[in-house]
Order: C-alpha cells, then sequence, then structure tokens
C-alpha cells in the first residue's frame, strides 16, 4: 500500500507534463488512429485524432474513452477530443476528469456518463490549439483499397422479371494533404443480365480538395474523371448554421460526357453541361432526420425540385424522396407521369474495424446502397453523384450521432 | 393431439410481446389495420398469404395464390412506412401473360397515440403513389382509411378492440381492399403474453386467427378468412434504433 501511494506521489510530482502528451499521442498512434496530437494548457488537456480504423466514428470515440478512463491523468481538470476527417476538424467531445474517474470507478454507469458531455459542432477556437504541433502516425501517403459491392437492377420486363448487375468494385484512395485526396475507382462488372452494353473500366479519378472555413462553412473541389462518366469540375459549398440544425448548400460543376474505358483511353464528347444545384436542410436531432428541399438540374439536365426524407439510424440510412422536374416520368404501359417517388438505403458493409492504417491497406468499403425509383425507365429527378468527399460521412461527426453511437457502443 | 397444441401454445410464450403485423404488411389484427404505430426504428420484414379470391390483381385473384412480401419501418414513434411486393405463385412472367408482381407503398400517420384515457388514432394510405402524380396506373390494393384502437386489461387478460372506416378519397375505379366499416378484437393474456386470438370484420369478410411470437425475431399467424379459407403470415422484425 505504502509503496503505491509512494509510487502515485513520484508519478504526480516528477512526471513532467510535455512527457504526459507525449504519452497520450503515442498511446493513441500506437492504437492505429492518426494525426494525433495533444497539448495541456493550465489545467485543460487537448487531443486531437483521426479515426480510420473504426467504420463508425462514434465506435472509435468509444474506445478512446475506454482506454482514457483507463489511464492516469495528472492535474488535469477538463479533457477536449477534437476529432478530424482528412486531417480537417470536424467535432469536439468535452469531458470533466472527475466524470471520466466515476465512470471507471463504476459510479456512474455508461448512460449517465454520456450525459456528462460535451459535444459541438463548432471548433474554430479548438483547432487553434494545435497548428504549432506535428502530427504523430499521420494519415498523408498512405494508400488504402476499400473494395465494395455494388448492385444495378431492373423490375417490371415481362421477359426477365429481376435482371440484375452486380459490380465488385476495388478502389484506391490517398490523403495528400489537409483535406485533398486523390481517388481512383475501377469498376468490375461480376455479374450482368441486364440489356444494355456494359463494360468493367475506371470509373473515378479525380483530386479533391476540401476545405472547412470558420462557422461551420465547408467547400469540396474535385476534378476529374467523376462518377456517372462525368469529366470536369464539380464544387459543393456548405453552410451550418445553428451547429448541425440547418444548412445551405450549393452545387456548381461544368462537366462532359467522358470517362476512361477498359484500356485506360479516354472517351468524351465536347459538349459541357453547367449543372447547379441550392439545398436547404433541417436536421431534426431527436431522430437524426434530414428533411431537405433541393431545386436545381438534375443528372439528366432535368430542372425541378426533390423532397428527402432521411432517417439515420447510426451506420444505416432510410431515404424516401419525391422528385418532380421537366422531365416526364415513364410509367407503366406507356403512360407518363409529372413526379418520382422512391426510396434508398445504405448499410454498414463488412468490417467495423480495419486493419491499422499503414502505407497500404485492404478493407472493405463502408456501406451497400440500394435504390428504388418507382419509374425505373424515368430519367427525373436522379441524383448527381460525387464520389468520397468530407461531405461523405459528415452525418457521423454530428454530436447527437456520436452520443447515440456511443450509448451502443461504451462499455 | 390436444396435447401436440398445448405444446405449440407452450412455445409461442416464450417471449414477450405478439406481432402487431397483418397479412397486408401494416400494422394490424389479420387483415384489417390498427391504429398502433410501433416504436421508432422498428423493422419488419415479411411474407403472406393471400388466398385466391381474396384479393383481386390485374383480374387474377380467383387464379392464382397472392404472396405480399414487405418491408415496413416504423419512423418518429408516429409513422409506419411500407413498402410491398406481390407476387402471384404459379404466375408466369411473359409477355403472353403480360403479369408482373405488384409494387406498392404505404404510409400511416398516427394522430393520437394511445393513452389511459383516449385511444389511439391512425390515418392510413396503401397503394396510394398514383394518386401522388409519381407512380403507374395500378392501385390494385388501393385504401384510404380513419382506425382507432384501445387496450383494455381485465384482470389477467388484454382485450384490444379496433374500428376503423375505409373510403376511397382518391376515387380510384380498382376495387378497394377495404371498403366502408371494419370492426375487431384482439385478446391476449398476462401468462402467455406471445399469444393472442383475433376475431374481426375487415369490411368484406370475418376472420379469425392466432398470432404468436416463435423466437425473439420471428412471428406468425394462421387464421381462417371468412371463417372457412386458411391463411398467415410469416415476419421476421429487428430494431434499428438499438
Amino acid at each position: 500500500m505504502i509503496r503505491s501511494i509512494s509510487a502515485i506521489f513520484v508519478f504526480i510530482f516528477l512526471f513532467p507534463s510535455h512527457a504526459q502528451e507525449k504519452s497520450f499521442t503515442s498511446a493513441l498512434a500506437l492504437q492505429g488512429f492518426e494525426n494525433v496530437r495533444s497539448i495541456e494548457v493550465d489545467s485543460d488537456l487537448y487531443i486531437t485524432y483521426e479515426n480510420n480504423l473504426f467504420r463508425f466514428e462514434a465506435k472509435g470515440l468509444a474506445v478512446i474513452f475506454n482506454w482514457l478512463s483507463g489511464t492516469y491523468l495528472n492535474d488535469i481538470e477538463f479533457i477536449h477530443l477534437l476529432i478530424r476527417s482528412q486531417d480537417i476538424p470536424m467535432v469536439v467531445v468535452s469531458v470533466h476528469t472527475t466524470d471520466l474517474t466515476a465512470f471507471r470507478d463504476g459510479f456512474i454507469n455508461s448512460q449517465d456518463f454520456i450525459t456528462k458531455l460535451s459535444f459541438s459542432f463548432n471548433v474554430d477556437s479548438f483547432d487553434s490549439y494545435f497548428t504549432a504541433s506535428n502530427a504523430t502516425n499521420s494519415s498523408y501517403f498512405k494508400l488504402d483499397i476499400p473494395v465494395g459491392l455494388e448492385l444495378d437492377y431492373a423490375l417490371g420486363d415481362f421477359n426477365d422479371g429481376l435482371m440484375t448487375r452486380f459490380y465488385l468494385n476495388p478502389r484506391v484512395s490517398s490523403v495528400l494533404g489537409r483535406g485533398i485526396d486523390f481517388e481512383f475507382k475501377f469498376q468490375n462488372i461480376i455479374q450482368n443480365d441486364l440489356p444494355g452494353r456494359a463494360i468493367s473500366y475506371p470509373s473515378i479519378l479525380r483530386v479533391s480538395q476540401n476545405f472547412r472555413f470558420n462557422n461551420g462553412r465547408f467547400l469540396n473541389l474535385s476534378l476529374g474523371y467523376l462518377p456517372q462518366q462525368r469529366y470536369g469540375v464539380h464544387t459543393r459549398f456548405r453552410n451550418y448554421l445553428v451547429n448541425e440544425r440547418f444548412y445551405i448548400e450549393l452545387l456548381f460543376g461544368v462537366t462532359r460526357f467522358g470517362y476512361l474505358d477498359q484500356n485506360l483511353k479516354p472517351v468524351s464528347n465536347r459538349n459541357s453541361d453547367a449543372i447547379w444545384q441550392t439545398s436547404f436542410n433541417y436536421r431534426w436531432n431527436k431522430f437524426d432526420t434530414d428533411i431537405n428541399f433541393t431545386y436545381g438540374v438534375f443528372y439528366s439536365g432535368d430542372l425541378g425540385y426533390k423532397l428527402q426524407l432521411t432517417r439515420q439510424f447510426n451506420e444505416v440510412y432510410f431515404n424516401l424522396f419525391y422528385a418532380r422536374t421537366d422531365v416526364l416520368s415513364a410509367g407503366s404501359f406507356g403512360s407518363t407521369e409529372e413526379g418520382i417517388i422512391g426510396f434508398s438505403l445504405s448499410v454498414p458493409f463488412g468490417q467495423s474495424k480495419f486493419l491499422k492504417p499503414r502505407r497500404l491497406r485492404v478493407r472493405t468499403e463502408d456501406n451497400f446502397n440500394l435504390l428504388y425509383r418507382y419509374s425505373g425507365f424515368s430519367f427525373s429527378g436522379i441524383d448527381i453523384m460525387e464520389s468520397t468527399s468530407i461531405f461523405t460521412d459528415i452525418r457521423e461527426f454530428y454530436p447527437e450521432v456520436l452520443r447515440k453511437g456511443l450509448i451502443r457502443h461504451l462499455e | 393431439m390436444p396435447s401436440k397444441f398445448y405444446f405449440f401454445l407452450l412455445c409461442c410464450s416464450f417471449y414477450f410481446g405478439v406481432s402487431s403485423q397483418s397479412l397486408t404488411g401494416t400494422n394490424g389484427l389479420f387483415r384489417m389495420p390498427s391504429a398502433y404505430v410501433n416504436p421508432d426504428g422498428y423493422t419488419y420484414l415479411g411474407v403472406s398469404f393471400l388466398p385466391k379470391g381474396y384479393y383481386n390483381y390485374l383480374d387474377d385473384g380467383d387464379s392464382f395464390t397472392g404472396m405480399p412480401s414487405f418491408i415496413t419501418l416504423s419512423l418518429f414513434n408516429k409513422v409506419e412506412f411500407m413498402f410491398r411486393y406481390t407476387h402471384q405463385l404459379g404466375q408466369v412472367v411473359s409477355p403472353e401473360t403480360q403479369y408482373f408482381p405488384d409494387r406498392m407503398f404505404a404510409i400511416r400517420i398516427n394522430l393520437i397515440p394511445e393513452s389511459e384515457s383516449k385511444p389511439a388514432l391512425t390515418f392510413g394510405f396503401h397503394d396510394i403513389s398514383e394518386a401522388l402524380g409519381g407512380t403507374t396506373a395500378t392501385p390494385w390494393f388501393l385504401a384510404s382509411y380513419i382506425v382507432s384502437s384501445k387496450t383494455f386489461s381485465l384482470k389477467k387478460i388484454l382485450i384490444s378492440p379496433t374500428m376503423g372506416y375505409a373510403y376511397n378519397i382518391f376515387k380510384n375505379s380498382y376495387s378497394p381492399v377495404f371498403d366502408g366499416f371494419f370492426a375487431g378484437i384482439e385478446i391476449s393474456n398476462f401468462i402467455s403474453p406471445n399469444l393472442s386470438f383475433v376475431s374481426e370484420y375487415d369490411s368484406n369478410t370475418f376472420n379469425v386467427a392466432i398470432k404468436a411470437n416463435l423466437f425473439k425475431h420471428l412471428s406468425m399467424s394462421i387464421g381462417l378468412l371468412d371463417l372457412s379459407v386458411p391463411s398467415g403470415f410469416l415476419v421476421y422484425n429487428f430494431n434499428l434504433a438499438r
């Protein structure tokens, strides 16, 4: 007993704070978290990290809290965790060490502990603490190769009730700098009974730059061969108001029909199209639901609007939509209709925990997506697809999603 | 035979809560709907069997058994959304038959949740996509109705009467699934809460059924439509919000 007390005494008074910071960053980097930095300011400990180890952001946060609760925290009152994506700060979670200790010692359960946490999607003041420090276990220049399954299908042909085309798509992505990433995706057909010509070919080859500005403003610029056989530039700007509860978004792109064929030979036409959309989105935090209204030009060059309701259940997304544009939908038996309704489902796919990110890593894709459009032959209101960007998983960083995810994952 | 039947009932009583789905795929008794909507995130994947002569689709309902397969999701504790794909067993998809399985959406909105003094009140809309201007012109399973349910406890017995009225507000020419007044009662008890008995008039026929939970995520119902023709459904459920 006396020996233990002496050890604690020595630890408290002789363990220098910068060594403690170093031990935090090393421990997190050793676990596989990236872009780790930590700094002590007065009695506050600031830690920033990026999770590319767990598919779901809340799971990564739960692992860090479990680790922190078993760690000796010398003279620290508050801990602030700043979570990043592509080295861009996304959300901050703060906790008082007495709550962490109470959770560790079993005086409060995980549910009570989560109520003590403070979340904020406004990170401007926190990121400034890390500008001078170098990241441990940088995420830059590592090759990640997610492999995913995709499905195209058609219902309603009298010759064949269900026609399918399955793809097994490997993708290569790499973060080249803060917010800069490169992506190459090969669309690989493994089964096909859909009519029409279809080839396995490189469907995406692009670079992107993502920015986060002050006051919750995000920007993505993408250049190259983009999804849906479009070649050109896409920009997406999103301004969050009242944290994540409301945002306005603008999409603008100039693209032409173009892709690389199976021999990597560019195929394109000379006509460039300008596309634009503006969106208004309300986030109903109680039920993790987005209510979205989009007006603008859709994939087929059709002008109109789309109403969407998306319910998020942790990693599962259920989306209902109704679109009405200036392209008529083709209905059954030769009829035409003015709008289209449908739904989509995105479910987690493959591993929930990946191998530690190293120079080269192969893993499964995060999601499998299924889209159902009631009028299958309609070109009305089709979304403009974009490759992965800062917006792809941004909803996982919303405070309420993290809070509910912690309830599920915190032991 | 009686001992086997009682053993079956015993097996049915291992898990709590009786499936609330119906033959149509939405929350209900046997074929008629109830006013209850499940908590947010509850999802049901199921199949049911519609005997020949007890449904109408492409005017072939007298020739083939219908097999609806459905996915039903509860949202916000107030809304139930269903997508259903109704097959006809034995019917061939071909240019000659001009047959293709039917697709439909249903949305039900619970306006008043059940409380100690008030019954639950729900509006239901089945196969109304054409009315929204968004789909094909085949509303064979069209229905729009208002329905109310209330559960009473009498000692160890739970009694849930339901009544409603269906009226085709979309003025469509196809025969609606429900037409006019419907009512029914579901009875269960605290000793074997996984088993319930249903008796109903679904606006077309009188029906009786037994509903049971066989395992934690699986439930089924077997009953007689028009008190004579066997029918039933099998449902797998899970909660996405957990």
